[in-house]
């Protein structure tokens, strides 16, 4: 019965130890890799996840410049690949959507970004363009 | 036919009789003209047969022309998994890169000297890539230093040392669409064939190919000498064009019969084609091999099957082997025969030598090598004919089955063959474990589907417990009562009308529901008993029928049915009362998508196997882009996958923490029907959905729950899945932490009884709880052995 008491308490401790709710400190702004950022793992390592999805993104944005659409969002869909919860990514998804005339894809992308951006106010503001333009407000 | 010869005849005869009046004496004339009559049926018996052979011959070369017409473009769409992109803070390890190269056909070497190749060291993988023509462009080649610590890679260079952000491999080739069955083929393009390869086989089968017109009656006599003299046969008479047209035919008798209408043939084809279009013809058709019941086509092929590399890297050696197999694949088998085939290999070296072909120290230096031969057939060659069922589907309403099976097109998919072939292992394991618990009238059996939510990227699709089996796919067929697995569509409900929140208390006791046909429904709890009053976060965590179809019937049972076609699915299940409780049948892939909308906040995104297409050139056919639609309401989705993470906190889903690293945060929620005739697991991390089914094909109680089954193969599937990051609920604006009594739902502070904190509205009302120790203790003994 002692054993069973202590158990629960055991339990009833370590229940508390997963608190999602808890706000997200100065590293964990959106644009660096999440995966990274977690306890218990290797912090030394460099975020290479973000360089390649901004490569990727990079690539997507001149791809964009000269018009070719597809292209671009193929970039941009390897670097959301990398980085799902890069609030920018999404953003920039969202541009090119814009570009091809779809306003409906590019609102829910934009709308997306904005929940991820969490409180990076750059992420923040560039979502909110991105509704803007896609005519959600 | 004969009729007309005859006629013919007789017209021949009336037509020169009339000048024998004229010419001859009475008497010599009936002489002669009574000779011609006997002669005439013998005359007419050679002109009939000749005719015969003649339209004969035409029939057999419009046969074979057609043949030879339809097997140029018969090339069938190679499928890909997804690449690795490799990049610095990767969670990979040494290992794993290593299988990856060696799955895509790269060869570990002592030193680097063609792409293709790579290189291990401590701790570090220097590669050689080859080009790649992916569907958004082609990835040039590179030379890079990949260095790993811990599981992950630390940096990548190039030979300067220069630092390389990103590298996408080259995808692995996990199968082909196929018109016809077992059988696979590498399309070689005329210009990839090496030269030394066509001058071998021109050396070695067929010397006067360049010259003859089909059938080269010299080389037959000549054959027969060699063979004569070597008491075996060391070579056949056949020109490379009657072996292609055997190959066409798949005709092995040696009769007579056949060998003429393979000459007739092979005249035919060379009457039609050049030497150049026959010889390519070729490359791509003989038979070289055998993998169970699949044959082995081609030596672009063969070179795969064999080497793991392509046909251009192969060395002189490799080469020389191959040329060595054509004679006989099964006798002179590498793997099965290496002595036969070695000795064989070595008599090609010679001769290309003594032909000239090759120079002799070439010759000689080939003759030091092993077979070089991989232990197993490539694993390029891997069968998925799971995952292979969904890549159909959507390229269905694009393409042709002809298209498909024909034009050597090239589908880029989703699949993570690392995670399909552990998901793979997983099920079968966990599916024997299971057995030994179970009465088994019929075999247990499951399925597995794995996704990507963020992307709604299909990585891995498992449809029973033999992956080789292409029979019934029930991750994508079997229709199963979900049981409460359709719990969070009733609390999303809920939540999503504002009546509702986490702290919300339920009621969580006996209630009759009068039926539309006139009968009553009393549902009860799993363990028969009703709890009073709990919080929503429990009731769902815990899976309490009673509280869930009082809640269901409260929001409208048409609510959440409407939200199957909102998360995802094509139809709308009747509003039946029963359906709160998951009486209505979902595949498992059906179950992966709604809960994909919930695992990616309320954005519906459309699960997809393939991402692109391109012709065999590489040229982009179909993309298949990433499309999202807000689907549910984000703070309530918000709120309901916190209850899902308490799940496997607290509730049915806890067994799972048995096999998670400590820090993985998951949400989940188990599902059982009737009987416990199936058992579910569905549940996400951050960056994967995994759906587990078991049960029972002939649709028999497996007498598992979904905790006592499923989630025993999803929770190993997952913790399998880690490095990965657990479940992140992201950011909800709008929500207030908020300390909750787990039990009750009122409000309390941390540390306190059972307390959790939860994201709450902030406009909802909360009562507060009084805190002392007794409560803690007691609230934990009570909600013992009362769960499902």
């Amino acid at each position: 019965m002692m054993r069973t008491l202590l158990l629960l308490l055991a339990m009833s401790m370590s229940a508390c130890a997963y608190n999602p709710l808890i706000p997200p400190g100065p590293g964990d702004a959106p644009g660096t890799a999440p995966a990274a950022e977690r306890p218990g793992e290797i912090g030394e390592v460099p975020d290479g996840a973000a360089s390649a999805g901004a490569a990727l993104v990079a690539a997507g944005r001149t791809e964009l410049a000269a018009g070719n659409t597809t292209r671009a969002a193929a970039s941009i869909e390897r670097a959301l690949r990398i980085e799902p919860r890069n609030s920018l990514w999404w953003t920039e998804l969202g541009k090119v959507r814009l570009a091809e005339g779809d306003r409906q894809q590019a609102l829910a992308l934009g709308q997306r970004a904005l929940r991820l951006a969490g409180g990076d106010r750059a992420a923040q503001a560039a979502a909110e363009q991105l509704i803007d333009q896609a005519g959600g407000r | 036919m004969i009729d007309d010869e005859s006629d013919r005849g007789r017209r021949q005869r009336q037509s020169r009789i009339p000048s024998a009046v004229n010419n001859e004496s009475p008497t010599t004339f009936w002489h002669r003209a009574r000779q011609r009559v006997l002669r005439a049926p013998k005359r007419s018996l050679a002109l009939t047969a000749l005719a015969a052979v003649l339209l004969y011959s035409a029939f057999l070369g419009v046969h074979v022309v057609r043949e030879f017409e339809h097997r140029q473009w018969d090339v069938p769409a190679h499928v890909y998994a997804a690449p690795l992109e490799l990049y610095a803070g990767l969670p990979l390890s040494q290992e794993a890169l290593v299988e990856s190269l060696v799955n895509t056909g790269h060869q570990r070497v002592a030193t680097l000297a063609r792409p293709g190749e790579f290189l291990t060291g401590s701790g570090q993988v220097t590669v050689w890539t080859r080009p790649f023509p992916f569907w958004d462009g082609e990835e040039p080649s590179r030379r890079l230093r990949v260095t790993f610590d811990r599981g992950r890679v630390v940096s990548m260079a190039d030979d300067a040392g220069e630092p390389v952000t990103l590298l996408r491999l080259e995808p692995m080739r996990v199968g082909s669409v196929f018109k016809v069955h077992h059988e696979d083929r590498i399309l070689v393009g005329p210009d990839a064939i090496p030269p030394m390869l066509t001058a071998a086989l021109k050396a070695i089968e067929d010397r006067k190919f360049d010259r003859h017109h089909g059938v080269d009656f010299a080389a037959i006599v000549r054959a027969a000498l060699v063979n004569l003299r070597h008491g075996e046969i060391r070579q056949g008479g056949s020109t490379l064009t009657q072996q292609l047209v055997k190959s066409y035919f798949l005709d092995g008798r040696r009769t007579f019969g056949r060998k003429f209408r393979e000459a007739i043939m092979a005249v035919a084809l060379e009457l039609r084609y050049d030497k150049t279009e026959l010889l390519h013809a070729y490359v791509n058709e003989i038979y070289l091999g055998q993998q169970g019941t699949r044959a082995i086509h081609g030596f672009g092929l063969a070179s795969e099957f064999y080497f793991a590399k392509r046909l251009d890297e192969l060395a002189v050696h490799e080469l020389a082997l191959l040329v060595a197999i054509v004679k006989g694949p099964s006798y002179y088998d590498p793997r099965r025969q290496p002595e036969r085939a070695l000795a064989r290999r070595d008599w090609v070296l010679k001769r290309l030598a003594e032909l000239k072909v090759i120079d002799e120290q070439t010759a000689n230096d080939g003759a030091r090598q092993g077979l070089d031969v991989t232990a197993r057939a490539s694993v390029a060659l891997r069968y998925q004919p799971a995952y292979r069922d969904l890549v159909r589907a959507p390229l269905a309403d694009d393409y042709s089955a002809d298209d498909l099976a024909t034009k050597g097109r090239r589908i880029f998919t989703n699949l993570d063959v690392g995670i399909q072939a552990n998901a793979q292992r997983e099920l079968t394991e966990g599916l024997s474990r299971l057995s030994e618990q179970t009465a088994d009238e019929s075999p247990l059996e499951g399925a597995v589907v794995i996704t990507r939510p963020a992307t709604g990227d299909v990585v891995a699709l498992v449809g029973g417990g033999d992956a080789t089996f292409s029979g019934f796919n029930r991750a994508l067929d079997a229709r199963r009562p979900v049981g409460s697995l359709i719990k969070p569509l009733v609390y999303l409900a809920a939540l999503e009308s504002g009546e509702y929140n986490l702290a919300s208390q339920l009621l969580d006791e006996a209630l009759d529901v009068d039926l539309p046909n006139g009968t009553v429904w009393s549902p009860q709890n799993f363990s028969l008993e009703s709890h009073g009053r709990v919080s929503f976060v429990r009731a769902l965590a815990e899976s309490y029928n009673q509280a869930t179809v009082r809640l269901g019937l409260d929001v409208g049972v048409d609510k959440v049915a409407a939200l199957f076609q909102r998360l995802g699915l094509t139809t709308t299940p009747a509003a039946h009362p029963s359906l709160l409780l998951g009486a209505v049948g979902l595949s498992p892939f059906d179950v992966a998508q709604l809960y994909n909308s919930l695992a990616n906040g309320g954005d519906r995104v459309p699960l997809r196997a393939v991402r692109s297409v391109t012709d065999a050139g590489g040229q982009a056919l179909t993309r298949y882009p990433l499309k999202i639609m807000p689907a549910a309401e984000a703070d309530a989705v918000y709120q309901l996958n916190e209850a899902l993470v308490q799940a496997v906190e607290r509730g049915t889903g806890s067994p799972a923490r048995e096999w998670l690293p400590q820090e993985l945060t998951v949400a989940g929620k188990t599902g059982t029907s009737d009987d416990y005739r199936d058992s579910w697991f569905a549940g996400f991390t951050r960056d994967h959905l995994t759906v587990v089914w078991v049960g029972r094909d002939d649709n028999t109680p497996a007498g598992l729950t979904g905790s006592a089954g499923a989630l025993k193969i999803w929770a190993p599937i997952t913790a399998g899945l880690a490095p990965s990051a657990g479940f992140d609920p992201g950011f909800a604006n709008a929500l207030k932490p908020t300390w909750i009594d787990y039990e009750s739902g009122l409000m309390t502070r941390r540390g306190c009884g059972d307390a959790v904190l939860l994201p709450i509205p902030p406009d909802a009302d909360l009562s507060r709880r009084p805190c002392g120790v007794g409560h803690t203790v007691r609230d934990w003994i009570d909600r013992l052995g009362s769960r499902e």
